[in-house]
């Protein structure tokens, strides 16, 4: 059977999209989890304005980064546990296409979402207008760096815990959190930000290839 | 010349199977572990007793002689662990998975034995038990990324599956981890614009250069010693069933 | 002779830290040849055993 890579990324795309949308909860819990996260640290720490302004770009990124974990379970284990992902396999598809519209279809279910509420977030949170723009695009290229390593955590701990998988991903996204507070603390301070959203694009760039094959490799662990 | 390096080729494609692994290992691991036995007290003792005190920071810098070598090891234990997990996954020598499972209990001890000395050296020199500085937070992330390698093999049951899924985290981890430290790096510069150089280590001398050395060879030897004493635990734990395990065990106590 | 061993237990006073670092060296290297040691001795028992 001749289908193009495109019209295998739409099939898999149209599939998992329908799914995810048949239940509005999967792409809200996402990001009411980001907003309540985002509340604690006001009631936590105290309301004063100069004290949040200040931290918004820190609590902004773990809230991001706790809240795309949130959903990095369901990517691969739905297909697994009802047989679909081997009718994937054996299709002889390319997996890396598979691999990649699962990783494009958790970011639409989180970062995007994430990337709305973060709106709101750096409203309550007091962060200066101009500041916005800068935390959008970090967003952007963060979240969607945490969904690729969300695939590959969710593929290696295929079956356990959810826990476990969080674990894995977490260590290895310390460079996004470090890279995505320094863009919008740095344009806090009126500096240049550009230079580390570059970065955040370079880790992107490299990581799809990479991580999506070594995700593919981690799937087919399962099949031995 | 030549036949030598072909022994040499043939040597390290024997040590690929297990049964001749073990015979080998057992002729030298007493001989491993007495050097490193002799290196560490050698070099403690030099670097503890003979070696002159630091005209900054008195007899506490003898701290180093730990320290320095846990790190460089921690480190270097990871890249192996990386080398052993692509070898393993491109080329599916079972042998190098193994050796991966059996580093990687090593490789944490002397992680916390960096975070844990670092910590002590910190408390008299600069007044703190804890900093946040470059260096000790990205070996605090390593040991997290060294914990996380061991849970996942661990809740895995067949273990030539969590050898090649625990390889896949180390190839990933061994690519990130420069990522980790320059960000840091940038990140503790951010933050701390001070010229407090926080590691900075005593100006050395040759008379403490040398024990350092020592320290550091021994450490090296212990890793050697260790590392072969896990794989071959390693190795019968999962060949047990078979022949050759029992005639060695017979061998052995006899 | 006593000052010398007075000065090497005290270190200038922080002897405490520099000798807590070297037992802790210590009990980490042995409990890891001891842990290795003890896996050994349980899987030649249940060798034995079949």
């Amino acid at each position: 059977m001749n289908t193009s890579i495109y019209s295998w990324l739409s099939i898999i795309l149209r599939r998992d999209l329908l799914i995810a949308f048949r239940k509005s909860s999967t792409y809200i819990t996402p990001l009411i989890f980001f907003l309540i996260v985002i509340t604690f640290f006001p009631l936590a720490l105290g309301p004063q304005e100069s004290l949040l302004s200040s931290l918004a770009p820190g609590v902004i990124w773990i809230a991001a980064l706790l809240a795309s974990l949130l959903a990095i379970e369901t990517i691969f284990s739905e297909d697994f546990r009802d047989g679909t992902l081997d009718d994937f396999f054996v299709s002889l598809e390319p997996s890396f296409i598979l691999v990649f519209t699962k990783v494009l279809i958790h970011w639409l279910i989180t970062g995007l979402p994430i990337l709305l509420a973060s709106l709101i977030a750096g409203i309550i949170l007091y962060l200066p207008v101009d500041s916005f723009m800068p935390m959008v695009l970090s967003l952007i290229l963060g979240t969607s760096f945490m969904s690729l390593l969300g695939a590959l955590g969710a593929a290696l701990s295929l079956g356990r815990s959810a826990i476990l998988s969080a674990i894995i991903v977490l260590p290895f996204s310390i460079p996004t959190l470090l890279m995505g507070t320094s863009v919008i603390s740095s344009s806090l301070s009126n500096q240049d930000f550009t230079g580390f959203l570059m970065i955040m694009g370079a880790m992107l760039a490299i990581g799809i290839p990479v991580l999506c094959l070594l995700t593919v490799e981690a799937l087919l662990l399962n099949y031995e | 010349m030549n036949k030598s390096w072909n022994k040499l080729k043939r040597w390290f494609i024997e040590m690929g199977s297990p049964p001749l692994f073990y015979r080998w290992s057992s002729k030298i691991i007493p001989w491993l572990g007495l050097f490193a036995l002799i290196f560490l007290s050698l070099g403690f003792y030099w670097g503890i007793f003979v070696a002159p005190m630091d005209y900054k920071q008195g007899d506490v810098y003898r701290i180093i002689y730990i320290h320095v070598p846990s790190a460089i090891l921690s480190e270097s234990i990871f890249i192996f662990m990386a080398i052993c997990g692509f070898i393993n996954v491109i080329w599916r020598a079972k042998i190098s998975g193994m050796m991966l499972k059996s580093a990687a209990s090593i490789g944490i001890s002397f992680t916390l034995l960096v975070l844990v000395t670092g910590s002590v050296w910190g408390k008299p020199t600069w007044g703190t038990w804890w900093v946040w500085d470059a260096r000790l937070t990205s070996t605090l992330i390593l040991f997290f990324i060294y914990a996380a390698l061991i849970g996942l093999h661990s809740t895995i049951e067949d273990k030539t599956r969590a050898d090649r899924a625990v390889s896949i985290l180390a190839i990933v981890g061994v690519a990130i981890i420069p990522v980790i430290k320059k960000s840091v790096d940038w990140w503790q510069t951010l933050h701390q614009p001070s010229t407090f150089t926080i590691t900075s280590s005593p100006s050395m001398s040759p008379d403490m250069y040398l024990p350092l050395l020592v320290c550091l060879i021994g450490f090296y030897l212990f890793f050697a010693y260790m590392l072969t004493l896990n794989l071959r635990n390693e190795v019968i734990e999962r060949e047990s069933s078979k022949n050759w395990v029992k005639q060695a065990i017979d061998l052995e106590s006899k | 002779m006593t000052e010398t061993l007075k000065n090497i237990v005290l270190m200038d006073g922080n002897g405490l830290f520099v000798w807590f670092c070297m037992s802790f060296v210590f009990l980490i290297l042995v409990l890891n040849v001891f842990f290795a040691h003890r896996r050994k001795r349980k899987l030649l028992r249940s060798i034995k055993k079949i």
